[in-house]
């Protein structure tokens, strides 16, 4: 129950907003407005459908607001019920195109999964991004969770997880998706995921155990099975914070991710100040407004760049495709990171 | 749910406002193992920070303490705050000899027993006789220097310096920028268009984010080394930049902090007090030996323009049935959470009297516009002594 009664009108939301920070109050009017004002005395539809998925679901409102109103989640409910009667945006239109086609929200370019292993009680879900874009974040994060000691597979079969669904309203298709996936996903104890925005929606929507893998190498392997080369010159390092990981999946992600780069030689850590500011790739934002996710994100490597670091990481496939897109400066996904240091068997 | 590890602590102290922190900031730095769990804007960010101690407090009688107790509490919060707070250098003394303001140098006023105000006139009198100036950025609406200008004169006769500057923020429509160290360069400029400015305060609009605003203001009044203070809006009370600095001083003094974690359930079942919380998708259970709640906010009397009940405390925390004394507990959060137990009972030492509640979780301890900071930091460091007392 999102408890929009308890609005106090202090706007402190608004303030918050990383969207609203970029391109101004004119042009998406904050939390507030679409989720609070709008359910109640709002003017138009057309109008409010017009803003309604510039939100970037990054959370932020809901640490800002004193009175603890739901209001990401009130912000959904507002997109379901405009949903059905909305002309979609161009990129949103593709993304279902694709769902309906291939199960995944982007058009696939390989085959994934499928090497079964016969004792593997874990599975890894690599999610659309990382199966099909950041195909290495996959490949990094398979290896890692090898060299830790973990027995996982890819199973076959697996579509995207529904969370962008649920992120534009679409609850009938999201519903299809899941009930193929745990079909397959029931059959293991334990799955882990790259992508925060699969962990939460593989809890919540799906109820299953799902773990990102900050915290599956931090809290179940330990990194004790992984050698490092020694580093032979400090790379100055910047850390970006997925919403989705340290709102979504939980806060304790953040000191998760710290702990696992401290375990890599050779890595100095920069302050930026800004590492939890959304870098505008979640909440369907990057695949309908791809313009404000780029600016949001041109600011946060611009930002990394100003403190002189050389490399900005992210724990997630999908905030790092879209800081990568900037192109300003050298973009890593974390296992991606670890895993270039990683010394394998017969390596010196 | 899988459950994170769990956390072994001396004290948990439950809420991240002007109280928890506090109280954190005195039991850390007397060497106690503090863990805060906190989530969320405490009621204390929206206050106005203004830390007054109405004269003839007696609400305590009623509950069983005594004025010993609280006395002492209230000069020791005096302490206490100027050890966290940065005094200025300006006093005033008005009309009354009584009414005697410290204006700190983030706008924080304390000592003083004028009704709060929510405008910044107080910042402003404090320095009378100081040249004052506005300097409001182009695109925004939260500092009219023009307007400040009119009615300080009319309201006062201080007259006030007034200009505009497109320096900051560099886009219009950006008003807020973050005060990070990737926009230092504008940070600059604005630091040379201030130094150009022949005032000792400068008045400026809100323009930092939540977090780090403390840092913000600090570096650039160094820079610039005038005094500069914030407008009071909806959005820039002065209780964030308060908050702001009890944090950091609550992690100098070694306290360790669960930001974003919140408490679902206590249980009282054991020896230890238990604090359930939860941390996004995952439980975190923190097992200490004594609890100090200061969820003002979350329970009735906390954060409220009426003073009445925001949110129902019942859907906050489920207080595990079946422990010993724990229907003192369940009793009192119907009706916000009854301290005179807590606070008497803990001197008698039995098991139950591990849970401290202070702040404006207390009943009766509600009050409009941040009136009752002073009370609230005053029965934070009752219930440390009381902690003290019982470890």
């Amino acid at each position: 129950m999102p408890g929009t009664d308890r609005c106090l009108k202090c706007s402190s939301c608004v303030r918050a907003c990383p969207v609203v920070a970029e391109i101004g109050e004119m042009t998406f009017p904050g939390p507030r407005t679409v989720a609070v004002d709008a359910p109640r005395f709002g003017p138009s539809r057309v109008a409010i459908a017009e803003v309604a998925w510039l939100c970037s679901m990054c959370e932020r409102c809901l640490e800002a607001c004193p009175s603890r109103i739901g209001l990401p989640k009130a912000m959904l409910d507002m997109r379901a019920s405009l949903f059905p009667n909305v002309r979609v945006r161009p990129g949103h239109e593709r993304l279902l195109g694709n769902i309906d086609l291939y199960g995944l929200s982007i058009e696939p370019v390989r085959k994934v999964g499928g090497e079964t292993m016969p004792k593997a009680k874990i599975a890894y879900f690599p999610g659309c991004i990382a199966s099909q874009r950041e195909v290495e974040t996959m490949e990094c994060s398979l290896g890692l969770l090898k060299a830790a000691g973990a027995e996982v597979e890819v199973p076959s079969g697996l579509v995207c997880c529904g969370s962008p669904l649920v992120k534009l309203g679409d609850e009938r298709r999201c519903e299809r998706l899941m009930d193929a996936n745990l079909k397959i996903l029931e059959r293991y104890d334990q799955v882990v995921t790259s992508c925060p925005g699969c962990t939460v929606q593989l809890v919540e929507g799906y109820g299953l155990e799902a773990l990102h893998i900050t915290e599956f190498l931090t809290e179940v392997t330990g990194t004790k099975g992984m050698r490092f080369r020694p580093g032979s010159e400090n790379i100055r390092l910047a850390v970006h914070h997925a919403c989705h990981l340290s709102r979504g999946v939980g806060p304790h992600t953040k000191e998760r991710t710290y702990e696992l780069l401290s375990e890599v030689p050779g890595i100095e850590l920069v302050s930026t100040g800004d590492e939890t500011v959304c870098c505008g790739a979640g909440g369907s934002l990057l695949s309908g407004y791809p313009d404000v996710a780029g600016r949001m994100a041109a600011r946060k490597v611009d930002s990394a760049i100003f403190c002189g670091a050389k490399i900005i990481t992210a724990a997630c496939p999908f905030c790092a495709m879209n800081l990568r897109r900037t192109g300003g400066i050298e973009v890593m996904e974390l296992t991606q990171l670890i895993s270039s240091r990683l010394r394998f068997p017969g390596q010196h | 749910m899988r459950e994170l590890p769990a956390i072994e602590t001396e004290v948990v102290v439950i809420g991240h406002g002007a109280t928890g922190l506090f109280a954190a900031i005195e039991l850390a730095s007397t060497g106690h193992k503090v863990l805060l769990v906190g989530n969320g804007t405490p009621s204390s960010e929206m206050s106005t920070g203004c830390i007054s101690f109405p004269e003839e407090e007696t609400w305590w009688r009623g509950l069983g303490l005594d004025d010993g107790l609280m006395q002492d509490a209230s000069d020791r919060v005096d302490q206490g705050i100027q050890k966290v707070l940065t005094v200025g250098p300006c006093t005033w003394e008005g009309t009354s000899e009584k009414r005697m303001a410290l204006v700190t140098n983030l706008g924080t006023i304390i000592r003083t027993n004028y009704a709060p105000s929510t405008s910044s006139r107080h910042d402003v009198i404090a320095v009378r006789g100081a040249k004052v100036a506005a300097l409001g950025f182009q695109g925004n609406k939260d500092l009219d220097p023009c307007l400040f200008h009119n009615m300080l004169r009319s309201e006062t006769g201080v007259e006030a310096s007034s200009s505009w500057t497109a320096t900051l923020p560099a886009e219009p429509h950006r008003p807020h920028i973050e005060m990070n160290h990737g926009v230092r360069h504008s940070h600059d400029a604005l630091s040379e268009e201030l130094q150009g400015i022949d005032a000792d305060l400068v008045m400026l609009p809100p323009f930092t984010q939540r977090g780090g605003h403390d840092r913000a203001w600090r570096d650039l009044e160094g820079v610039v080394g005038k005094r500069l203070c914030e407008v009071i809006t909806p959005l820039s009370l002065p209780g964030r930049s308060l908050v702001d600095s009890f944090g950091r001083a609550a992690l100098e003094a070694g306290a360790r902090d669960l930001n974003g974690t919140h408490l679902e359930m206590i249980d009282l079942r054991d020896d230890d007090v238990i604090a359930r919380c939860r941390s996004g998708l995952r439980r975190v259970q923190v097992r200490a030996a004594m609890m100090l709640f200061c969820g003002g906010n979350a329970v009735g009397g906390g954060l409220d323009i009426l003073g009445r009940d925001v949110i129902d405390p019942l859907s906050f925390f489920d207080i595990r049935k079946g422990a010993a004394g724990s229907s003192n507990f369940d009793m009192a959060s119907h009706s916000g959470i009854a301290c005179d137990s807590y606070f008497r009972s803990v001197r008698k030492g039995t098991r139950m009297d591990k849970v401290l509640v202070a702040g404006a979780a207390l009943p009766g301890l509600n009050f409009a516009n941040g009136y009752g900071l002073g009370t609230c930091l005053t029965t934070a460091l009752a219930a440390c002594r009381a902690i003290e007392e019982a470890l």
